[in-house]
């Protein structure tokens, strides 16, 4: 890791320690707060890859990654968003109103929820136009719906538009992770909508994102871990430190082991569709490892949310759902390493 | 060896489910999972259909688990009022239980077990919590952490040291003690924020110079660290059934999903096939470990390491079966009612015994099962 990058991760690491660590607990109750994303924007972080003419930072590959890496670490919610953000929004809304629009986003201004139910699964025609009448149309499954606009399939369920929505309250229900932005439903308005490009591009955007999506469960799994070992230095059981105790401290190593291999292949791969899936491969595997290790280290505390461990659980195991996409990436993998289509059947 | 169970028990089971299934809607397990409240009114109704039925142990297990296959939330709470019965019921004297237990049978009142403090749960032996004997009384002084129906139980089988720890000897000189929770200087902070089990009531309990008559002594001065080891025997049959039922629950819904819901051909899928396959057989060889413990048990001949072996693999079991239900069903299970069972089977590996501690008991007993056969 050369010394830029370094002192990258030491300015991301202080600015969460500094802004984010305290309301930490906050964000996985409330949400993230206006107050949040204007620091991210002054830092540049919220828009670290796009273009300076829409305010953004035009940072390289791996600085972008420390920045996922990092926040992630104090708060997967944030890093999901960042991420999003840059790798997504920045993608598509390139032309007219919509480019208007992002830099709006990125100023932290605005806000801004992606229909990724309809968008990944495609279940447009199953689902998506059962709320239809004359108001609007109710999309399901929207991450961020508190935002401001969203970026949702059109009736033709092929196009992507930006467009104007209202969350519907859910019912007694909080997503299982990355709370800070939330997963609901939200009626969009059926007029006044920008055109950005078809349903494949989003998809695209997400395939070649896989170090990306790599770096975010990296900071979960060094958030997990790291409180983990921390807690088993000074939690005593039969008058010994649980780092004493070698199942404790084998796993706990073992994991730090993996994350590290998996940090120095995350920041030495660029624009390598091949590493980037297997960076993602390894990672979603280790994050619900991790993370699960870590909330057993903390025995029932690790229960509690007080202690900032068991939302990297339910984060790592919803970001595997909406980010890593299962067999359809396993599958990507096979036919890389085949050479040719495999695992289909 | 017959695996089946009797006739008597399959219509008992089928009851149960058919209970869970009218009762445990989607909509009231989520609205008690969402607002972290206890279903009171759930109690009442398990109880009023005969679905715990103390005096049969087996119909007890059947039920948890028929029960928190549909909700491990509400079915959890509704067979936990009698947390901690055991111990009066093995070691109580009769006073004590017509007092205290029978209230608990007749649905009137409810009861905890409080063992565990903030210092330690693992470490049972590093207990601070005191009594000190003054007249006909004694006085406890302490605090316990993690206690299931903290806030909403009238009284509590705890334990307390009473006499100074001796460092060689630490399990000795502890007692267990029946609690009232509204004996002067008793006071109870609800712990929320649970990543699952939400239904059920949780809270940190605080022992400022409560006065305790000395007739609420339950067996002998001393013996109390025995008592509550002897009663982790019992329940961690129960918490292997409510994994259990967890880890069927995960996989009935995956199905479901599959069946109704996946677009066509999931199921023809091979990577799907074999993870529903190896969720299966993990169900029925914790299942099958779990009755080989409860046949032990319920024959008053209990295999601590049967025991510690059937609570340690389900909920293992629990957990694994509702990751691997998150994978299958993608959105569907994330937004709706199985992201749930995946919070809730976490608990299993740390209540009554952490996994790793079932894995110390086991190998405890190895070692001396091994001396005993030479
Ligand atoms: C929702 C909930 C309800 C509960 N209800 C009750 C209740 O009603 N009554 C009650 O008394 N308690 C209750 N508990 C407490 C529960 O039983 C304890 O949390 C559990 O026993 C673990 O204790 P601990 O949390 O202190 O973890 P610790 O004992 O501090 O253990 C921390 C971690 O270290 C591991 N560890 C400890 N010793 C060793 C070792 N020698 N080798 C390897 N690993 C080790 C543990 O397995 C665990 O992973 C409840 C807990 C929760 C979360």
């Amino acid at each position: 890791m050369n010394d830029d990058l370094k002192l990258m991760k030491e300015t991301v690491r202080d600015f969460s320690a500094k802004n984010i660590e305290n309301i930490a607990l906050k964000i996985e109750r409330e949400g993230i707060d206006k107050d949040l994303l204007k620091k991210l924007a002054e830092q540049g972080f919220l828009g670290a890859t796009a273009p300076q003419e829409y305010g953004g930072s035009e940072l390289d590959g791996a600085s972008y990654r420390a920045i996922l890496e990092e926040l992630s670490s104090f708060s997967p919610s944030v890093g999901v968003l960042v991420f999003l953000y840059n790798s997504i929004a920045s993608k598509l809304l390139k032309k007219g109103k919509a480019a208007d629009y992002l830099k709006e986003i990125l100023s932290g201004e605005s806000t801004l929820g992606f229909g990724y139910g309809e968008i990944l699964e495609g279940y447009v025609n199953s689902t998506g136009n059962k709320g239809s009448d004359e108001n609007g149309i109710l999309k399901k499954d929207v991450i961020f719906p508190t935002a401001n606009k969203f970026i949702v399939l059109d009736e033709s369920g092929q196009n992507l538009i930006l467009t104007n929505g209202k969350i519907e309250k859910p019912k007694n229900k909080k997503t299982l992770g990355i709370r800070g932005l939330g997963i609901s439903d939200v009626t969009i308005e059926k007029s006044n909508n920008e055109k950005l490009g078809l349903r494949s591009d989003i998809v695209k955007a997400l395939e070649d994102s896989s170090l990306e999506i790599a770096a975010i469960y990296l900071g979960i799994i060094k958030g997990a871990l790291n409180k983990a070992i921390e807690y088993a230095k000074v939690r005593t059981t039969f008058d010994h430190y649980l780092k004493d105790y070698s199942p404790m401290a084998f796993s706990l190593s073992n994991l730090k082991a993996e994350e590290e291999l998996l940090r120095s292949y995350i920041y030495e791969s660029e624009n390598d569709y091949a590493r980037g899936l297997n960076a993602l491969i390894f990672s979603e595997s280790l994050s619900k490892r991790a993370t699960k290790q870590a909330l057993q280290t903390h025995g029932g505390y690790g229960y509690l949310e007080d202690f900032g461990v068991e939302k990297f659980y339910r984060d790592a195991m919803t970001i595997s759902t909406i980010l890593f996409r299962g067999r359809r990436d396993r599958k990507r993998l096979s036919d890389e390493v085949f050479g040719t289509e495999a695992g289909n059947l | 060896m017959d695996f089946e169970l009797s006739d008597e028990l399959k219509d008992f089971r089928k009851m149960v489910r058919e209970f869970a299934l009218a009762e445990f809607t989607s909509e009231v397990a989520r609205k008690r999972d969402f607002e972290e409240s206890y279903p009171d009114d759930l109690r009442i109704k398990s109880l009023q259909k005969g679905i715990i039925d103390f005096a049969n142990p087996w119909k007890t297990m059947v039920a948890i688990e028929e029960l928190c296959r549909v909700d491990a939330g509400l079915g959890i709470s509704v067979t936990v009022p009698y947390f901690g019965a055991e111990v009066i019921m093995l070691f109580g004297n009769d006073s004590q239980k017509e007092k205290y237990l029978s209230e608990v049978n007749r649905g009137k009142k409810m009861m905890g077990l409080a063992v565990t403090e903030p210092g330690g749960g693992s470490d049972v032996a590093a207990n601070k919590t005191e009594a000190v004997k003054s007249g006909n009384k004694y006085i406890l002084n302490g605090s316990k952490m993690f206690i299931t129906n903290g806030q909403i139980a009238d009284f509590f089988v705890m334990l307390a040291r009473t006499s100074k720890a001796d460092p060689a000897k630490k399990h000795r000189g502890m007692s267990t003690f029946i609690v009232e929770s509204k004996f002067k200087g008793f006071s109870s902070n609800k712990l929320e924020g649970k990543l699952g089990v939400r239904a059920t009531n949780t809270a940190e309990l605080i022992l400022n110079n409560v006065e305790v008559p000395e007739e609420n002594l339950i067996g002998e001065e001393g013996k109390g660290f025995y008592y509550i080891m002897t009663f982790f025997n019992i329940s961690r049959v129960f918490v292997a059934a409510q994994a259990i039922g967890v880890a069927q629950g995960a996989l009935d819904r995956t199905l479901e999903y599959l069946k109704n819901n996946a677009p066509s051909g999931e199921m023809q899928n091979e990577y799907v096939q074999f993870t529903l396959s190896d969720m299966a057989t993990r169900i029925e060889a914790a299942r099958l470990l779990m009755y080989k413990a409860a046949s032990y048990l319920f024959q008053f001949k209990p295999n601590p390491t049967i025991t510690s072996m059937a609570k340690g693999y389900a909920s293992e079991t629990a957990v694994f079966a509702s990751e691997k239900a998150m994978e299958l069903t993608g959105l569907y299970g994330l937004s709706g009612d199985l992201e749930r069972y995946f919070r809730d089977a976490k608990i299993m590996e740390i209540w009554e015994g952490t996994s790793e501690v079932e894995k110390l008991i086991i190998a405890r007993m190895l070692e001396k099962e091994s001396d005993s056969s030479e």
